[in-house]
């Protein structure tokens, strides 16, 4: 393993020095690393320095992964508790660099987490929440809402 | 501040592909952008042992290899499912013993048991479907000694349902608002009844999709049509897994298709119960993925 040191800079000039491994782990530095291997900073223009560390963190973590069971047991409840830190504003700013930097167990573990939160709201409370305008007229809306409605004429049958 | 609205629409359905389908009907009161990503979403369902298994995003990305596979939910408590009809979003499901029969929106998540007249006959086939009539009444076809038929069911946009039937070498149509059945319509191979397997699928519910499995080879040919109406079908080839590299045997139960990636997904038969749950994803150029099911 290579104890080579990247320096990894983000749009409001913050710096972050860290290991090629986990530079690595995004893969637009990988990329960039396999064209021309005698990078040592790197600038990163779509990410600023806030979410940056986080996503450093989330790498430095996830740096070796481990097969066993154990180990992805332990990787997965800190995955859990790291997503616990952001509010939905700062886990769309994450998504959004994880894309742009392509770290994609990040993408995945933070689409999840959206998608949880989504899964218990009201469409109204959807539209708070993440700031979703409604384009639908009334009649639109009342149409969405009931559609597929007609095939049941009562309410949850459970097994008899 | 960062708003929903900010992501670009691949990470939008990326997100609405995780909710779970019982929950996507207020994602798709939200807006129209949302309503149409979470029904762009990929949706294929087989059935694994108690649970329900949604095949979603597995084409996102260049490789395919992104298989999110996950159990929708423990639909139906402890009865066990043999066979899954789909029909414009509702599922029929069947009962191993085909005593019961569950009529289940996944949309809403609601569930309708129906209790079939004569209960318990061999040979008995079920087919979902609905007439052309302003409130779409919802029909059950079910069949009783048909040897060697496999079924599905097609939506003809506009006109009126029909439920085709795969025997020998011909396709049988159904026509839900006249009840009746149609001519016997030409496969676009010939097989042996007795051995090759052959399977129908529908895409987007507005074609067929038929598969060839040879019994000796397991080599298998996928065909979709060009044109489908009452009296008259076309058909172009579709995808072919050459097996003489891959060796697989696939005892084949069900099988979707993607027309834009041009991949199939094909479901191992559930005939024999102590057999883990598998599925295969094929695509062009010899692409092959296998997914095994977890314990369940």
């Amino acid at each position: 393993m290579s104890s080579n040191k990247i320096v990894l800079t983000s749009s409001d000039g913050e710096s972050f020095e860290v290991e090629e491994v986990v530079a690595r782990k995004l893969q637009i530095v990988g990329h960039m690393l396999e064209d021309d291997c005698v990078i040592n900073e790197i600038p990163l223009q779509n990410v600023t320095g806030d979410i940056l560390s986080m996503v450093i963190e989330y790498c430095k973590t996830h740096v070796d992964e481990e097969e066993s069971e154990e180990a992805q047991t332990k990787l997965k409840t800190w995955d859990e508790e790291f997503m616990k830190k952001f509010d939905i504003k700062t886990l769309l700013q994450i998504i959004l660099a994880a894309n742009y930097l392509n770290v994609k167990g990040l993408l995945d573990l933070v689409s999840q987490t959206i998608a949880d939160t989504i899964k218990d709201y009201t469409p109204e409370q959807i539209r708070e929440v993440f700031g979703v305008e409604n384009d639908y007229t009334e009649e639109e809306e009342a149409e969405v809402r009931k559609e597929n409605a007609w095939a049941f004429d009562e309410a949850d049958t459970p097994k008899p | 501040m960062t708003m929903m609205s900010d992501l670009p629409h691949d990470l939008l359905e990326e997100i609405l592909s995780r909710v779970p389908l019982t929950c996507l009907r207020a994602v798709r009161s939200t807006c129209k952008t949302w309503n149409n990503l979470s029904n762009k979403s990929k949706f294929y369902v087989t059935v694994c042992s108690l649970r329900i298994f949604n095949f979603q995003g597995i084409l996102q990305g260049e490789e395919f290899v992104d298989s999110s596979i996950k159990p929708v939910c423990n639909l139906i408590y402890q009865v066990k499912i043999s066979k899954i009809v789909n029909c414009d979003g509702l599922l029929l499901c069947i009962t191993s013993v085909n005593t019961e029969i569950v009529v289940w929106n996944p949309y809403l998540g609601q569930t309708r048991w129906i209790k079939p007249i004569k209960a318990d006959m061999t040979g008995v086939k079920y087919a979902l479907g609905y007439d052309d009539n302003k409130n779409r009444n919802h029909k059950i076809l079910r069949t009783w000694r048909v040897i060697n038929g496999k079924y599905l069911l097609r939506y003809h946009r506009e006109k009126k349902w029909e439920w085709p039937k795969v025997s020998e070498d011909f396709l049988l149509c159904f026509d839900f608002t006249r009840e009746r059945f149609g001519p016997h319509l030409p496969l676009p191979f010939y097989y042996d009844v007795s051995h090759d397997f052959v399977g129908l699928s529908s895409v987007r519910e507005e074609q067929l999709a038929v598969l060839f499995e040879y019994f000796n080879t397991s080599e298998i040919e996928i065909w979709t049509t060009t044109e489908i109406e009452p009296n008259v079908v076309s058909w172009i080839p579709f995808l072919k897994v050459d097996n003489t590299d891959l060796k697989l045997e696939i005892d084949v139960g069900s099988f979707y298709i993607d027309q834009e990636k041009k991949l199939a997904v094909v479901f191992e038969s559930r005939e024999f119960e102590s057999r883990k749950n598998k599925a295969y994803i094929f695509g062009e150029n010899g692409y092959m993925k296998k997914w095994i099911s977890e314990k369940l």
